[in-house]
């Protein structure tokens, strides 16, 4: 047989070669219906929020940033305060500002870290860090009401006057204020707090008017009072530990409820008028040389049911008439576990400092209460 | 080439060898596996949708629709139109992020967002403003949804409006004229603030109502059917500060200068540990008023205004107080009630032990003083 190699070669190629355009499917080339359009996404489509700078929110003359339209803004790095100005002014409604975590720091003569200049309303500002300006961290009540605003996790520290500052029905979530000037959290009505700490502020730990609740929520260390409530509010499984004012203050028709107030240097739980004190762990108030007591009733219509009164200057006190006083328990106060008015109604007082009972180690025992009122109070 | 001259290259030379020798290059083998990109595409960086005129675009009655499931996010404010919904729903398993941006709607505009139609699930709206939609601010009318961080004001309609089994948190309703927040059967709402809207908030059967409050709403501030409510406020509404229809339970809340009842019940339900204050004034209401039967009082504190306990026929009325109040009791025959006038305490009470039995020793005894 003749060789013929080359021919061969030609052959296996153009085999090779039509077999992979077979398998080879492309794709149409007719482009597909409608309007020519991008498929990409464009920098805008990935951050669409406005960044916080010189060029798109610049100050004035008292502000670093001024944010003058509604929209969503951000910060792009940390910021550092200038004397005579505050950090970002919001001059408009519907504004959120989004701190991604920076820091916003005063300095010396230095005003607020965030500000808002006149009576806006739904503004939020949340996930960030505000310290050491001159004047409030967050200010969104001095110039008006400024209705609805939300303050979320964030951090106010070392503001020479309130942490976190603002108007009517404001909704504020887990943030924290500590060793501010001022108040740490100071609102206005109808304000909701939830899951927030107060520490070593200089005035109030949490501050607020009428119609108010503030749930799971601690205050320590602050000057002032722990918890300071206008009328109609309630406060619910908060902790108050070792301010210098009383734990909590509250104003007429408040619910004070499940709350654990400890070592405060005045008073415990104040309540004024038509208030429900219910199932609270009070211990020590009027620590050092201050004078309290661990529940005060100033005025009338409370009711005292069901609290736990340990250590302090005394127990459950009510300076004037008119208030039930029933099923609590008090122990260890120096100063009487019982301060009451004439004129209160006061369930049984047993005291049962030295009951005498047997030990207990089996399923059975007779009673040490010495009563069966269901109303009685407890010395113990 | 001269000596000298030869020496000197000979020096170079060694100089440049032994550099050569000091200095490791790296490998030259690349990595093993396949070859890849070691950047990220800002589709990587921002896997969601915008919602925009090319991506979801609107038809006949909404600026934008959805169609498809996923998440999307806002790019900007967005500006009603009249006889427009602002974005409309039309799929299962859609989150929509409003990244802390606002839908203003215009007079004549429809729903903010809603869903289109029945029968979709699990949508999720979040962060930001929905505000002046001539309809309702959000309207989900797909079961399991979720509503978080959202403020609506000012809407035609009702603030947030959510059906069966959905969570609305951590939001705002504010001069919605119906509804601030409303939820059908199933539905939790948590940390809700409704005020200046017609009613504030409102839980269908079988839901609950955590740590809210509602302020001067021109109706109720609560109204509940089959719920259980908790640690709730309701302060100076036009209305009852809460209105609870049929087995429903309210625990640990403070109702106060409403201008009806404080706490309205109807059947079945359970009203316990309350702070109920000034309520119905000028004989309008009463702190705690059961207009029908088969519900437990318990333990509950009133103080001011016309009435304190308000009963009609067959309810268990038990271990509450009631003290500067016109008429303290106001139950009607049929009840279960003992209702005592407190003994208060002649002398002051200054030690251990004082007082005593403040007029009964019932455990089930009511008592004013």
């Amino acid at each position: 047989m003749p060789r013929r190699p080359f021919a061969h070669a030609v052959l296996a190629c153009a085999t090779i070669v039509a077999v992979t355009a077979l398998l080879t499917v492309a794709g149409p080339l007719s482009p597909p219906a409608g309007p020519v359009a991008s498929t990409y996404k464009t920098l805008t489509d990935v951050e669409p929020r406005t960044p916080i700078s010189l060029a798109a929110t610049p100050g004035d003359a008292d502000s670093l940033f001024k944010i003058t339209q509604p929209g969503s803004y951000y910060l792009t790095g940390n910021i550092t305060g200038v004397s005579g100005k505050s950090g970002i002014e919001i001059a408009s409604s519907r504004v959120t500002i989004d701190l991604m975590g920076f820091t916003l720091s005063g300095v010396a003569g230095s005003l607020d870290g965030i500000v808002a200049t006149a009576d806006y309303f739904c503004l939020a500002i949340h996930d960030g860090i505000i310290t050491g300006f001159g004047g409030d961290g967050i200010d969104l009540l001095t110039a008006g009401t400024t209705a609805n605003s939300r303050i979320e996790r964030i951090h106010a520290r070392g503001n020479s006057l309130a942490g976190i500052l603002a108007g009517t029905a404001a909704v504020v979530r887990e943030c924290t204020a500590s060793f501010n000037g001022g108040n740490g959290i100071d609102l206005d009505n109808a304000a909701s707090v939830a899951g927030c700490t107060a520490t070593a502020n200089g005035g109030s730990g949490f501050k607020m008017l009428i119609g108010s609740s503030v749930t799971n929520c601690s205050a320590k260390d602050n000057a002032l009072t722990g918890f300071v409530m206008g009328a109609g509010s309630s406060v619910t499984a908060c902790a108050a530990y070792s301010n210098l004012g009383a734990g909590i203050n509250a104003a007429g028709g408040c619910n004070i409820s499940g709350n654990t107030v400890r070592f405060n240097t005045l008073d415990g739980i104040v309540v004024s008028s038509g208030g429900l004190v219910r199932d609270n762990d009070c211990t020590g108030s009027g620590l050092d040389a201050g004078s309290g007591a661990n529940i005060l009733a100033t005025s009338f219509d409370n009711r005292i049911e069901g609290n736990n009164s340990s250590l302090g200057d005394r127990g459950i006190q009510a300076f004037g008439a008119g208030n039930i006083i029933i099923r609590n328990t008090s122990s260890g106060a120096t100063g009487g576990n019982w301060v009451i008015a004439a004129n209160n109604v006061v369930g049984p007082i047993l005291n049962r400092t030295a009951p005498a009972s047997a030990a207990i180690n089996g399923d059975v025992a007779p009673s040490s209460l010495a009563t069966t009122d269901p109303n009685a109070n407890f010395t113990y | 080439m001269s000596k000298a001259t030869l020496a000197a290259a000979v020096v170079s030379a060694a100089l440049l060898g032994s550099t050569a020798l000091l200095t490791i290059a790296g490998p030259l083998s690349p990595p093993a596996g396949p070859v890849a990109s070691t950047y990220r595409t800002l589709t990587e960086v921002e896997p969601r949708t915008p919602i925009s005129a090319t991506t979801t675009p609107g038809d006949g009655d909404s600026l934008f629709r959805i169609i498809q499931p996923g998440s999307y996010f806002l790019t900007g404010n967005l500006a009603g139109v009249a006889g427009r919904h602002g974005i409309e729903i039309a799929a299962s398993d859609v989150a929509i992020d409003l990244m802390g941006f606002t839908l203003q709607g215009v007079p004549g505009s429809l729903d903010g967002i809603r869903t289109s139609g029945t029968g979709y699930f699990r949508i999720t709206v979040r962060r930001g403003v929905v505000a002046g939609f001539g309809g309702a601010g959000v309207h989900l009318s797909a079961n399991e949804c979720r509503v978080e961080g959202v403020t609506a004001s000012e809407n035609g309609e009702s603030g947030i409006l959510a059906v069966d089994g959905s969570i609305v948190v951590d939001c705002i309703a504010r001069d919605n004229a119906e509804w601030g927040i409303r939820v059908y059967q199933g539905g939790v709402i948590q940390r809700c603030s409704a005020s200046g809207n017609a009613g504030g908030i409102h839980s269908g059967v079988a839901s609950t109502v955590t740590a809210s409050g509602a302020y001067q709403n021109s109706a109720s501030g609560f109204e509940a059917l089959e719920s259980v409510i908790t640690a709730c406020i309701a302060y100076d509404n036009g209305d009852h500060g809460f209105e609870l229809y049929n087995a429903s339970t309210i625990t640990d809340c403070a109702a106060r200068l409403n201008d009806l009842d404080g706490i309205r019940i109807r059947y079945y339900c359970v009203v316990r540990a309350n702070a109920c204050t000034s309520n119905g004034s000028n004989n309008a209401g009463a702190n705690i008023r059961a207009v029908l039967a088969n519900s437990r009082i318990e333990a509950n504190n009133c103080s001011g205004g016309s009435r304190g306990i308000d009963a009609d026929t067959d309810n268990f009325i038990t271990r509450n107080t009631c003290a500067t109040v016109a008429t303290p009791y106001f139950v009607a025959a049929g009840n279960v009630c003992l209702a005592v006038s407190a003994t208060t305490n002649a002398v002051a009470i200054n030690g251990a032990s004082g007082g005593a039995p403040i007029g009964s020793t019932d455990p089930n005894a009511n008592f004013s003083f």
